[in-house]
């Protein structure tokens, strides 16, 4: 079999409206899991005891069991508990969900990271609970910790294909689709990996120029 | 009623880190305005008498009355509870602190280290906080430094701001915990010139933990010295330094006395 040029550039326009419901996706996903991370790594900080370690059981939970299942899990059981979403909706909440448990560590690490010393400056300056937090801790915490969320945010992207599974038409689905179609494989799934790779590195980039410019500060 | 002249009062406070008793029984009084300095060999308690009337730290039993207000308990419809954040936040306000390794904002300028408070926590006006953070600058000898971060600045001149940036709330009293215990030898003088220079023209009370003999000398109106939790001595510096009534303390004098 020879790849054949006309038929990749024929089916690249689809291929590319599916790179666009995947980088969607991932934005998303992402935020979902920067908001519930941070929270995360807050709500484990709370002073009951109880609370907190229900927290962080909760997050381990969802951190060691395999990304495929919870989709699976929230695609077909969540109807069953009368929440109704796309499988789309479904995908992103959870790519969400399980980074989360990844970001929440991230978080936690910058967190920790801040010196004792600048909570102590703040209480002594007689700031309030909410003040520390916003304008001492976590613009201390965040910055130095970019990269790594960047490296969450590739991860996830090339976990999209997961998605898949439960008929999103992202990149992996699209392809397949266009296969089970021509009865061609090959050059849409060798598309799909050139666009991966196109995306991931041009994400890296702009990773490494955000390194840079906080390793300077 | 002499103990509304206090505007520090410590009575029988104890602290315990697990089984390690820091302070036992511990009294000290402080008057307005008084410039008190507390000696003391490492691991006496110091910093720690000083954390406690910061908030930093909480105490194992006593009291702590900071002008005449309790620090950890609080009156709720007459009966006795435990203080809330905002009975906290009020008593707080009154006491300002300087430490050791300057804990200034590394993300904020020097200006907004000190106006950050002022703005959010006093609620003063941005331009009046700005004008009254320049002239602390200038107080502090660093007029021309307002823009710099933490990181451009020596350590002497972080200090100088850390300092400027607890007056800018106004305190009736300053805490200094070995304030240039973390500088070079050359840049110490020009800290200790803005203590010397405070203790002239306010009437703030100064607690001041130092190891500088001749500087404590020379601005204390009151030495306490202290071991193992407990204050051996009390009284003018030139009593405690010269006759001092433990051998303690002599032995105390005489390994800083060398070391200086
Ligand atoms: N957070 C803590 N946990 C356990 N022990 C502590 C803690 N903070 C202080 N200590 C201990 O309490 C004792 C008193 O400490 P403190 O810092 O008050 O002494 P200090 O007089 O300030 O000494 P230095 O001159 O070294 O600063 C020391 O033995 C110290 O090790
Ligand atoms: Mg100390």
């Amino acid at each position: 079999m020879i790849f054949d040029w006309r038929f990749a550039l024929q089916i690249l326009p689809e291929l590319m409206r599916a790179l666009l419901v995947t980088v969607q996706a991932t934005l998303a996903g992402f935020a979902i899991a920067l908001v519930l991370g941070m929270a995360w790594a807050l709500l484990r900080r709370s002073k009951s005891v109880t609370f907190s370690r229900t927290v962080f059981w909760f997050v381990e939970f969802i951190r060691s069991t395999p990304l495929l299942v919870q989709v699976y899990f929230m695609f077909f059981a969540l109807p069953e508990y009368g929440l109704k979403l796309s499988p789309l909706a479904t995908g992103v909440a959870a790519l969400g969900l399980h980074y989360s448990a990844y970001l929440s560590e991230v978080f936690r690490a910058g967190i920790e990271a801040v010196p004792r010393g600048q909570w102590e400056a703040a209480r002594a300056l007689n700031m309030s609970r909410y003040r520390t937090w916003t304008r001492v801790i976590l613009p201390q915490a965040i910055p130095p910790v970019t990269p790594v969320l960047g490296n969450y945010l590739i991860a996830m992207f090339k976990d999209t294909p997961m998605l898949a599974a439960i008929t999103v038409m992202e990149l992996l689905q699209s392809a397949k689709l266009i296969g089970a179609q021509t009865f061609r494989y090959m050059e849409p799934l060798t598309l799909v990996g050139l666009l991966f790779l196109l995306v991931s590195l041009m994400s890296s980039f702009i990773i490494r120029r955000l390194e840079n410019k906080f390793n300077t500060v | 009623m002499e103990e509304d002249d206090n505007l520090i009062a410590m009575k029988g406070v104890w602290k315990k880190y697990g089984k390690l008793e820091v302070l036992r029984e511990f009294n000290l009084m402080a008057s307005k305005g008084q410039k008190l300095v507390i000696l003391g060999p490492s691991g006496s308690g110091k910093s720690t008498v000083l954390r406690i009337l910061m908030t930093l730290e909480g105490i194992d039993s006593g009291e702590v009355k900071i002008d005449g207000e309790s620090l950890w308990t609080m009156n709720q419809n007459g009966i006795e509870a435990a203080a809330d954040d905002a009975h906290l936040h009020r008593i707080r306000a009154k006491v300002g602190m300087v430490f050791q390794g300057f804990n200034l904002f590394p993300h904020m300028n020097a200006l907004r280290n000190i106006t950050e408070a002022m703005i959010h926590v006093l609620g003063v006006p941005k331009s009046e906080a700005r004008e009254r953070a320049m002239a602390l600058l200038d107080e502090v000898g660093l007029a021309g430094r307002a823009e710099a971060y933490p990181w451009q600045l020596s350590g002497g001149q972080r200090q100088r701001v850390a300092i400027a940036r607890a007056l800018a709330l106004r305190p009736k009293i300053m805490l200094f915990d070995e304030i240039t215990s973390a500088l070079d030898p050359e840049l110490v003088g020009e800290v200790l010139n803005v203590l010397r220079k405070l203790a002239r023209e306010t009437d703030i009370t100064m607690l001041i933990v130092t190891h500088h003999m001749s500087f404590a000398k020379e601005i204390a109106d009151r030495v306490v010295f202290m071991d193992h939790g407990e204050i051996l001595e009390d009284g003018r510096p030139e009593d405690v330094m010269k006759n001092p009534a433990h051998e303690r303390t002599r032995k105390f004098l005489g390994t800083v006395l060398e070391n200086v």
